[in-house]
């Protein structure tokens, strides 16, 4: 209950008793008939005005008459009503031949009959007669063509036009109780009735079933209601009916007076009767009842004391109220909509409330929206904390445009921070409680919160006691999972605009008389305008409405970090897998408070997320290492995390990258790596070790330095190699094996580095002991041998230089094959390695680089032992010294048969003059020396017939072109003043260059000529001969 | 021999498209769908949705396909039905390195939207378009992008060619595979 109205007694003690009132739409002042004695004669039983016709119209002395309505002077008594009963008008707008027409109608019962009067634009048109069977009761206009009546046993309509008679129900109290209600589940108990169970709209048959002649006490009434509704009554009990005649949907159900009423009228959200009791000390007393139109429950009851209220009317459909008493008019007088308002919301009828202020008057259109929006806001407010509705209340929140401060402050602190309201018992704490009783929780509202109403406890959810813990904590997982899509929401606008440079988003800000902090709490928030007016009138009332919404920009900055750090609280809370994504993604998640966070919940994987965001680089590195030596660390420990996180670093870090990728490099120190020199180690080095928790040094290298992306690109190799040579080689040639195989690159210094490195895994492996050395085949050598073989960019020199005096000959003769040092490198095979089918392969692999290194071989083969080569010293022994003379005689020998097996196996590369010149005088040429001879012959006489070929081919070629040159020198063209290019067909003038192309005697312009060789096609077959004046074999005319 | 087709429970299943522009997210729909390719590019706006049913492990399940924007601008209208997804299928041209490196980004903003119930194993796949552009443009390795794919907790990997119809149908019927186990499972754990 609250109040709707004030009674106002207007006039008191009138000299005069009241017998009719009549209220108008401009009604400011009530008009007494009493005060003009002449009036009437008798008491006037009923008053009615037309105000379009400009009529008042009394009934008295059972006639109706007519007075006008400016001056109260009669204007025409209306004979034919002599005897009238009653009357009711009627102003409504009409369609006659399809204009709309204001019609007045007045109809009034005279004896047994009814005549209706019908004024159209105030001009007196028409009266119809209708005979009546029974004696009417009483009858309204439910439109301008219909009449409701109703006899003391049925409710009738009339259809004017047609003057046809329609049943609509029983006018007894029990057929109306039984009506079927529209919505079952109304509020107002209605006492059941024998066909209560009839559900859903039933049409006006089913309820004439109740027609059981009871004794009817009092007779029936039916009263106009608002939006064309009548009431039909009949003792404590009234039907609503629509403008059609048909059962209105818009209430719940019949109405019900808690006593029959003596009078009854309505506005356009209450429906106001007198009633009157016998009070305990037995006088009677009166009071006006008012009843909410929908569901029907008492608002509030007015004590009249004991006076009789005669009549009750309203004027302005519903805008005013009067009551009048024998002596007395009262004004019932609409109590301030903001207090009205703040009653009902103190009841959480937000309903009632929204429609208070939808329907009120008096109201500005700005405040009445202002009011919605603050119920609205009180709405959302309810829904979460006393309903539980989250969802529902977010998207009131979202509707309402309202700044995201306000649903986050109604979190725990936990998630609102420094927002948070106060408030008992938050459910937060409820949910980690088991032992707590949670009914508390709605016991304890807080005084901001409205709480709920006994009276519709029927509605709401079993909230005291009866849910279980478990219960509360799923729905309260609905609330923050609530929040999260809410706030998703929010990103995404902020984000566009974002995208839209927006500087500022306009939100709906409450703000309190007495603090601010709400909006306080973000920066760059404009002071709150202050209109001392409205807070003044806000005052007396109640707290609840006692606050503001602006719209406020608020800086989006600000509002992007609010959102994405609770957004992160929320993850937190019940979503850890999304913190990662959040931190990730592009967001604006508070730096410190977001890092505290994490730390406290121990998200340090995501911790690493946050500062990799920010830039924090070093931070989350350090981070890294912690966690990484630390066994316990879940995601976190081993290097791969950290070499993950060196990956993501752009080049421009590159010194950051080098100081801590030395931590993970050196973990497999001990063990280096000797995969690279299997074959296909590329592809499980990539590939395989990303699972483990310390991935190799290989792995490592290739995942920091050389996996492909844009930073590998771009980091500076030369400083690369010179970090990893701290290390060891095999990192170097790991990581050059990228950038030469993979990259092409192609610059001296890294293809030095790369053979210094592997020379140096080779000079690591050879064994100590003396006169040991590391068999070719090893697959060291080989992929030195093979790097030295096919890269073109190491310098020679650097490596000669580094390469062992008594060692690795192979590796030299390939190092001296670039510097085109062949003899020297063949000398190393024959004399030092003593292996001559070494020197053979060379000769084969380098004859394309060096044409006569089969010569060269031969020269080294039988000439003089080097003065560098160590020779067997002579001992002192004759025998001895003999033995060493076999020795060379021996090797002497081994390497003359080579020589000659050479000249046999590749005999078109001894020239003969030279071979046979080289080898040694005495030299026994064995029989298979002869197909050597004959090769040798044979490419001899090749060449000389070739020559002979090419010389005769010469000749002719010779003789052609004269020919050719002797046909052109024979073509003449003489110029002269007639002479005219065959292009342009001008002169051909002095001095001007021209041309004569073959086969053609006409002379053409050299430059018309280019242009037209220009404009056709390029690929143009005739070449012309191209002459100057005085030039070449052409003859110029002589003038 | 008449197939015994049994229906699936769900009236049909969600799978979003997502990507940089110009990766050929609306190329591979229409290949799927229409069979048909055009060279021309437009712009999608917002999003669009394309259904058919298909059969997979004996179920007749309708797949609808929803086509996003790639464009930022566009981006908009485009997430709301993130939160009904069965499958988001991320795509990426493999001849376009960056394309391939805001996958890390799509699939987080993906994540943060739909928010789902379990985001750890929600079903993603990876499709690297364009594969019929010559070899040596080639920016994204496969090798590369299967190591993202396994980072990210084994992601199915598909190469395809809109424009050749190359694995577009195999691609699509994997990943209305994957959503309908997601859903199974989903509907298990109910």
């Amino acid at each position: 209950m609250h109040d709707a109205f004030q009674l106002v007694p207007v006039l008191e003690q009138l000299p005069v008793q009241v017998e009719s009132i009549v209220v108008t739409e401009d009604g400011v002042s009530v008009r007494l008939i009493d005060t003009k004695k002449s009036f009437a004669n008798q008491a006037i039983r009923q008053l009615e005005v037309i105000r379009e016709a400009g009529l008042l119209v009394s009934l008295a002395e059972d006639v109706v008459t007519l007075y006008s309505l400016q001056t109260y002077t009669q204007k025409m008594l209306l004979k034919s009503t002599k005897g009238a009963q009653m009357m009711t008008v009627y102003t409504g707008v009409d369609h006659v031949d399809g204009i709309p027409v204001i019609v007045s109608k007045l109809a009034v019962i005279v004896k047994k009959k009814l005549i209706v009067f019908e004024w159209r634009d105030a001009q007196f048109t028409d009266n119809k007669e209708f005979p009546l069977n029974e004696k009417i009761r009483s009858f309204q206009f439910s439109t301008s063509n219909m009449l409701i009546l109703s006899t003391t046993k049925e409710f009738m309509c009339l259809q004017l036009s047609r003057g046809q008679w329609i049943d609509l129900l029983a006018a007894d109290a029990a057929s109306l109780r039984s009506m079927a209600k529209p919505q079952p589940q109304g509020t107002q108990q209605l006492p059941t009735s024998q066909s209560s169970g009839s559900g859903g709209g039933g049409g006006w048959g089913s309820w004439t079933m109740g027609l059981i002649g009871n004794a009817a006490t009092g007779s029936p009434n039916i009263v106009k209601m608002p939006d064309e509704e009548l009431l039909l009554c009949r003792e404590d009990i009234g039907v609503f009916i629509s403008s059609a005649g048909k059962l209105s949907k818009n209430h719940d159900g019949p109405i019900q007076f808690s006593s029959t009423p003596t009078c009854i009228t309505y506005t356009p959200l209450y429906v106001i009767t007198t009633q009157s009791k016998n009070d305990s000390d037995g006088a009677k007393r009166h009071n006006v009842v008012v009843q909410n139109i929908v569901d029907h429950s008492i608002v509030q009851e007015l004590d009249l004391q004991q006076e009789t209220p005669l009549r009750v009317t309203n004027g302005g459909n519903g805008k005013q109220v009067w009551i009048a008493g024998a002596n007395t008019i009262w004004h019932l007088f609409p109590v301030d909509i903001h207090k009205q308002v703040e009653d009902v919301l103190q009841i959480c009828d937000f309903e009632q409330a929204h429609n208070l202020v939808t329907k009120a008057e008096n109201i500005f259109e700005e405040d009445r929206e202002h009011l919605i929006q603050k119920i609205q806001w009180l709405q959302a407010r309810w829904l979460f904390r006393e309903e539980a509705e989250y969802e529902d209340a977010l998207g009131m929140f979202s509707k309402l445009n309202a700044t995201p401060t306000e649903p986050i402050a109604l979190y725990p602190k936990s998630i609102s921070g420094d927002l948070a309201e106060e408030y008992d018992n938050n459910l937060d704490e409820g949910a980690k409680d088991d032992e707590k009783d949670l009914s508390v929780y709605n016991d304890k509202s807080g005084t901001k919160t409205p709480t709920r109403p006994p009276s519709k406890g029927t509605q709401s959810e079993p909230s005291n006691s009866q849910k279980s813990t478990k219960k509360r904590r799923v729905v309260w997982r609905d609330g923050l999972l609530s929040m999260m899509r809410y706030l998703t929401e929010h990103r995404r606008r902020i984000q566009k605009a974002f995208s839209n440079n927006e500087q500022e988003l306009v939100y709906l800000v409450r703000i309190t008389q007495n603090d601010n902090e709400d909006i306080q709490d973000l920066p760059d928030v404009p002071p709150v305008p202050k209109n001392p007016d409205r807070e003044m009138r806000e005052n007396n009332f109640a707290p609840l409405l006692q606050f503001q919404l602006i719209n406020v920009p608020i800086n989006i900055v600000a509002m992007a970090q609010l959102v994405d750090t609770t957004l992160l609280k929320l993850y937190i809370e019940c979503s850890p897998s999304l913190i990662g994504s959040l931190l990730r993604v592009k967001n604006h998640c508070d730096i410190e408070e977001s890092e505290a966070l994490l730390l406290k919940h121990k998200k340090f994987k995501e911790l690493v997320d946050l500062y990799h965001g920010n830039e924090l680089h070093r931070k989350a590195l350090q981070l890294l290492m912690e966690h990484g030596q630390n066994k316990e660390s879940v995601d976190l420990y081993g290097t791969k995390a950290l070499v993950n996180y060196l990956q993501r670093l752009p080049a421009s870090l590159f010194d950051l990258i080098l100081e801590y990728v030395s931590w993970p490099l050196s973990y497999h120190q001990k063990d280096a790596d000797a995969s690279i020199f299997i074959d296909g180690h590329k592809e499980s080095v990539e590939m395989d070790q990303d699972l483990e928790t310390h991935p190799s040094t290989n792995h490592i290298i290739y995942k920091v330095f050389a996996d492909g992306r844009p930073a590998t690109l771009n980091f500076p190799r030369e400083k690369v190699v010179s970090f990893l040579s701290g290390f060891s080689p095999y990192q170097i040639v790991c990581y050059l094996e990228y950038a030469i195989d993979e990259w092409k690159d192609t610059s001296p210094s890294l293809h030095n580095s790369m053979a210094l490195a592997l020379l140096q895994i080779v000079k690591d492996a050879i064994p100590k002991s003396p006169n040991k050395s590391i068999d070719i085949t090893d697959p060291r050598r080989q992929k030195l041998i093979a790097f030295l073989k096919s890269s073109k960019y190491y310098s020679a020199e650097k490596i000669l230089l580094n390469l062992p005096a008594e060692n690795l000959y192979e590796e030299r003769m390939h190092v001296l094959a670039r510097l085109g040092q062949f003899s020297k490198a063949l000398e190393l095979a024959v004399f030092h390695l003593k292996k001559l089918s070494v020197g053979e392969e060379y000769c084969k692999e380098y004859v394309e680089k060096c044409e006569n290194i089969y010569m060269l071989f031969l020269t080294v083969l039988t000439g003089d032992v080097p003065a560098d080569v160590p020779q067997p010293r002579p001992q002192s022994s004759q025998a001895s010294s003999k033995k060493l003379q076999k020795l060379l005689d021996n090797e002497c020998k081994k390497r003359l048969n080579f020589s000659l097996h050479l000249i046999a196996s590749y005999p078109s590369h001894f020239p003969l003059g030279q071979t046979l010149a080289s080898l040694p005088p005495n030299t026994v040429l064995q029989k298979d020396f002869i197909s050597y001879f004959k090769t040798q012959l044979r490419l001899q006489s090749q060449e000389q017939r070739e020559t002979a070929i090419l010389a005769n081919l010469g000749t002719v070629e010779r003789f052609q072109l004269r020919c050719r040159l002797k046909e052109l020198q024979e073509i003449c063209v003489v110029i002269g003043d007639t002479s005219v290019c065959s292009h342009c067909l001008k002169r051909i003038g002095k001095g001007v260059a021209f041309a004569v192309l073959p086969g053609k005697s006409q002379p053409i312009h050299l430059s018309c000529w280019q242009r037209r060789k220009n404009a056709e096609a390029k690929a143009k077959e005739n070449k012309p001969q191209i002459s100057f004046p005085n030039g070449g074999g052409f003859k110029q005319s002589a003038n | 021999m008449p197939y015994n087709k049994k229906s699936f429970s769900k009236a049909s299943i969600i799978v979003v498209l997502i990507g940089d522009s110009g990766v050929g997210k609306t190329s591979l729909m229409n290949q799927f769908f229409n069979r048909k390719f055009t060279e021309q590019y437009k712009a999608t706006i917002g999003s669009d949705f394309l259904s058919k049913e298909i059969l997979v492990d004996d179920y007749v399940v309708t797949i609808q396909v929803w086509d996003t924007a790639g464009q930022e601008r566009f981006q908009s209208l485009g997430v709301a039905f993130y939160r009904g997804a069965d499958c988001c299928v991320l795509c990426f041209d493999v001849n376009d390195s960056k394309s391939f490196e805001s996958l890390d980004n799509w699939r987080d903003e993906f994540l943060i939207q739909a928010a789902p119930q379990d985001p750890e194993n929600f079903p993603f796949v990876v499709i690297g378009n364009k594969i019929d552009v010559e070899e040596s443009k080639r920016m994204v390795s496969q090798k590369r992008a299967m190591a993202w794919c396994q980072s990210k907790g084994g992601i199915p990997f598909f190469e395809t060619s809109a424009k050749e119809a190359t694995k577009v149908e195999e691609a699509f019927q994997a990943i209305a595979k994957i959503a309908v186990e997601q859903e199974k499972e989903y509907e298990l754990y109910k």
